[in-house]
């Protein structure tokens, strides 16, 4: 499937506006020009190729050649693995790569570490007091969603330790994996004094 | 749908044939008539959906701050305005027009609105730009190139004067690419459009002229060919409005 191209350009001017608030993404983008990196969404069919150059990225939906490397997954995972904060992921979070692994890997860092100016970008748009306030605002809300996720991770894991019994402390299983080894060491201790006292 | 080539004595000016040296001249009456309601009647005539076209074509050039824009056919001078707000202070944009009403107009209207510091504005011809290789980080023309007498000239000339990295943007009316929407644009086009023009701007025969460059220009891949012909890179072109209108990009590397 291809995306009509209209929308092809509204989602490539979307993903330039989210890179152009950060200089050193830009700068990341212009390290990258001349490769290709081609993504398809397996679970919608749909297959498009990122071109980086200095002011962004290009987005295209065939190449002539092959691009020099080619993900495949699901959009979740996609979307995990893109902003997953750590670029080692890209390795791990079941997509399919073909081609150049390093250049991924190099795409996976060019989004994860944008550091977006969201006030910045905001000014221009709609003023500078209305930026300011909206700034603020979303920072107060995202630092409210990383501590209610924070806290119900902890609460979860508290009620499935104490509550449920479904999960052990760490320091159980710490405890339990020593008194494995430790009873792994004794058996070879004592299958080797066996084979010494047969010996003699 | 293309223009006559190079040696050919005669060219298209809507479904005429005209002599080539007699278009630019032809043009020109044409823009100097509409001039004084060119904006009104580019409301008019797309119901507003100009500004959401030129909008995209803006947002698509990623232009950034610093950077120099040559806005060829700037006409009235909605994409240089854009334009000069994304390059900032220390940015470029050159308005140019090959039709003195125009441009004066268009001259007139940046400084009303206060764009004036990082603007200059030059009458000039696209088939010859008087512009040192490699002077412009991003080169557009909008609704411009289709009453351009030498196309390929143009490209060239666009393609000359882009820095490695740079990008051409052209915004132009194309071929509907939606089944159905041809015959209704058509009815619009001959019809109302040239009614609209004695109405508005008293002159049924420019906005007839209009309907008919449309028809004549290239169409969405054939542009594109011109492009990679002219020596642009990664060219591609994006339909608007179900192909009424096109956005061409080639970058020069």
């Amino acid at each position: 499937m291809k995306l009509p191209s209209a929308l092809l350009g509204a989602l490539e001017i979307g993903i330039n506006q989210y890179l152009s608030g950060d200089s050193e993404a830009l700068k990341r983008c212009a390290a990258l020009q001349g490769r290709s990196l081609a993504v398809h969404l397996t679970d919608l069919d749909l297959e498009f190729v990122f071109l980086p150059h200095a002011n962004g990225l290009q987005l295209v939906d065939q190449l002539s050649d092959a691009a020099d490397v080619r993900l495949s997954a699901k959009l979740p995972v996609f979307a995990r693995t893109l902003f997953a904060g750590d670029e080692s992921s890209v390795l791990g979070a079941g997509l399919r790569i073909e081609g150049d692994v390093g250049l991924a890997q190099g795409f996976a860092r060019m989004f994860q570490h944008v550091d977006m100016d969201l006030e910045d970008w905001l000014e221009p748009r709609v003023g500078e007091m209305p930026a300011r306030f909206l700034g603020q605002a979303l920072r107060g809300a995202s630092a409210f969603a990383r501590r209610a996720a924070s806290t119900l991770s902890l609460d979860t894991a508290e009620y499935l330790r104490e509550e449920s019994r479904d999960l052990v402390h760490r320091e159980e299983v710490a405890d339990w994996t020593h008194a494995v080894d430790r009873l792994r060491a004794d058996a070879d201790r004592l299958d080797a004094r066996m084979r010494r006292l047969q010996n003699k | 749908m293309t223009d006559q080539t190079s040696q050919d004595d005669s060219i298209d000016f809507g479904y005429e044939q005209v002599p080539r040296g007699e278009k630019v001249a032809r043009v020109g009456a044409v823009f100097d008539s509409v001039a004084g309601q060119y904006d009104l009647m580019n409301d008019l005539m797309s119901f507003g959906v100009h500004r959401l076209w030129k909008h995209f074509t803006v947002q698509l050039s990623a232009v950034r701050k610093g950077e120099r824009v040559l806005d060829l056919a700037g006409g009235t001078g909605d994409l240089a305005a854009a334009m000069a707000k994304r390059v900032g202070a220390n940015g470029l944009v050159v308005l140019s027009d090959i039709n003195g009403s125009m441009l004066s107009r268009g001259r007139d209207r940046l400084a009303d609105r206060g764009v004036v510091n990082n603007v200059a504005c030059a009458q000039i011809n696209a088939e010859a730009l008087p512009f040192a290789d490699a002077s412009f980080d991003c080169v557009t023309i909008g609704f411009g190139l289709r009453n351009v007498t030498d196309k390929p000239a143009a490209l060239a000339e666009m393609h000359r004067v882009l820095a490695p990295g740079g990008r051409a943007l052209i915004l132009e009316f194309s071929k509907p690419q939606i089944p159905g929407l041809s015959r209704l644009y058509d009815a619009y086009s001959f019809n109302v459009l040239p009614r609209l023009g004695k109405i508005v701007a008293d002159d049924e025969d420019s906005y007839r002229y209009l309907a008919e460059s449309i028809r004549m220009h290239p169409d969405q891949d054939t542009l594109r060919d011109m492009m990679e012909t002219a020596g642009f890179a990664r060219c591609g072109y994006y339909n608007l409005t179900g192909g009424i209108v096109a956005v061409h990009r080639g970058f020069s590397v």
